[in-house]
């Protein structure tokens, strides 16, 4: 047990714990398990755009692919589905496959994810609309590709926390996106969505300076499958909450009520961005 | 707990009707059975197939019903109804006055078609089981604790929250 949360601390200061044969294998496994999958749903995917009906295949692709990376995904509550501007909590790259299998979100993404290869293109079917972090004078025209992506029926997640954490603790809530609800569209509410992990959080959340690649080597090696449950909660009104802090504000109070409720215990302050262990480097033998 | 309990159990409310004269507390599902339809009529708001549906539910129903618990009947009757609809027209009847949102304290509101007479209500923390209930010494406490600061009582609130006394285990 020691020996894992040992590992789970290595990785998250970067220093990956080399993998075995059988981690390897799983690799596989996997991988090809998701190839086949995109094989599958990608050319259809296309044909129904070529038919101009609206594709369901990005959202079964997700559904399958949190599947392969060992998800066992359970909803509670309803998702609205439609004129919908989903926030929710934020721990890794498996929340996309989750929540996006189980409604057919589109999401809010950084920039960087359009120039990822493979992941950019896939995320691009998958209608993202990206945000570069830095161009503060560029953000009224992504809020008004929001306000498009939204305008189309769409439904949009964001991840306000703006990084991932270990699901022990909600971080405060970045608004400059919420500003597509100023004023609200007709008609679109906004449902505050919780990520629970369950016993894995931990050790699932993509935190301190592991890299994507090493933390994606390190899930899909990873043995067996784990619960997961996406909590849709109780959605509302914008203009009942208006302005975008206000909107946070009452948004982040509900995910981190519905938090404290799964995890039986208050929040922890996040303190995983300079994890402890980079203090406690093994002696050196003097020379 | 007490949240995971009380959004997963269903919860329903004492249909059978107690008096209990010496302490006059009345207890149980008041008389009613308020025709929303009939009131949406009334009040001149448009009634569709959907609402009519919705209207029907939330009149039937007699244990303070969340929105997914509306959604999930209505959705019996009328598969085409969506949970946004249904939001929306409990929305709607809430603006209108006939229908009243309570928040009993495990993350949902919850709707019970508004009353002609006023009650209380008492919930079970553990089952979220909801209590009906009157108590005229408490509706006297109350306008005198009012009257005391200066007021005059127009309306109140009051929720208990409680443990069975009997509850096993």
């Amino acid at each position: 047990m020691a020996d894992a949360a040992q590992k789970r601390a290595d990785a998250a200061a970067g220093n990956p714990a080399p993998i075995d044969a059988p981690g390897w294998m799983r690799i596989g496994l996997r991988a090809s398990g998701l190839v086949l999958a995109l094989l599958l749903t990608v050319p259809l995917h296309y044909l129904w755009r070529l038919l101009r009906i609206g594709s369901p295949w990005p959202r079964i692709f997700l559904g399958w692919a949190a599947r392969l990376a060992g998800a066992r995904v359970e909803r509670i509550g309803v998702p609205l589905k439609r004129d919908v501007f989903y926030i929710s909590n934020h721990l890794s790259w498996i929340d996309i496959l989750a929540i996006a299998g189980q409604s057919g979100t589109a999401f809010v993404a950084k920039e960087e994810i359009r120039a990822a290869p493979v992941v950019g293109w896939l995320s691009m079917l998958n209608r993202t609309v990206y945000v570069k972090r830095e161009n503060r004078l560029g953000v009224a025209d992504q809020i008004n590709q929001l306000r498009d992506a939204l305008a189309d029926n769409w439904s949009v997640t964001v991840f306000p926390e703006g990084t991932t954490t270990d699901g022990h603790s909600l971080l405060p809530f970045k608004t400059p996106m919420l500003r597509v609800l100023e004023p609200p569209p007709p008609g679109v509410m906004v449902q505050p969505v919780l990520l629970d992990y369950g016993a894995v959080a931990e050790e699932i959340g993509w935190i301190g300076l592991e890299s994507g690649i090493d933390n994606a080597k390190r899930l899909l090696s990873r043995r067996g499958s784990f619960r997961m449950r996406v909590h849709f909660l109780e959605p509302f009104y914008p203009h009942d909450f208006p302005g975008r802090k206000t909107i946070a504000a009452e948004s982040r109070r509900r995910i981190e009520e519905a938090l404290v409720a799964a995890l039986g215990h208050e929040l922890r302050p996040f303190a995983h961005d300079v994890g402890p262990v980079r203090y406690e480097a093994p002696e050196r033998p003097a020379p | 707990m007490f949240r995971r309990e009380a959004s997963n159990q269903s919860t329903y409310c004492e249909s059978v009707a107690l008096y209990r004269s010496a302490q006059s507390l009345y207890i149980g599902a008041m008389a009613r059975k308020i025709d929303l339809e009939a009131l949406c009529n009334e009040r001149g708001l448009r009634i569709t197939d959907q609402r009519r549906v919705i209207a029907r539910v939330l009149s039937d129903a007699e244990d303070h019903p969340d929105v997914e618990k509306v959604y999930a009947r209505a959705s019996a009757i009328d598969p085409g109804i969506s949970i946004a609809t249904v939001y929306r027209t409990v929305r709607l009847f809430e603006e209108a006055g006939i229908l009243d949102r309570h928040d009993f304290g495990d993350g949902r509101s919850r709707y019970e078609p508004a009353p002609e007479s006023h009650h209380d209500h008492l919930i079970d923390v553990e089952t979220g089981k909801v209590i009906e209930f009157v108590d005229p010494e408490l509706e006297q406490l109350q306008k005198a604790i009012a009257e005391r600061l200066g007021f005059r009582l127009v309306d109140h609130r009051m929720e208990l929250y409680g443990v069975a006394l009997d509850r096993k285990g």
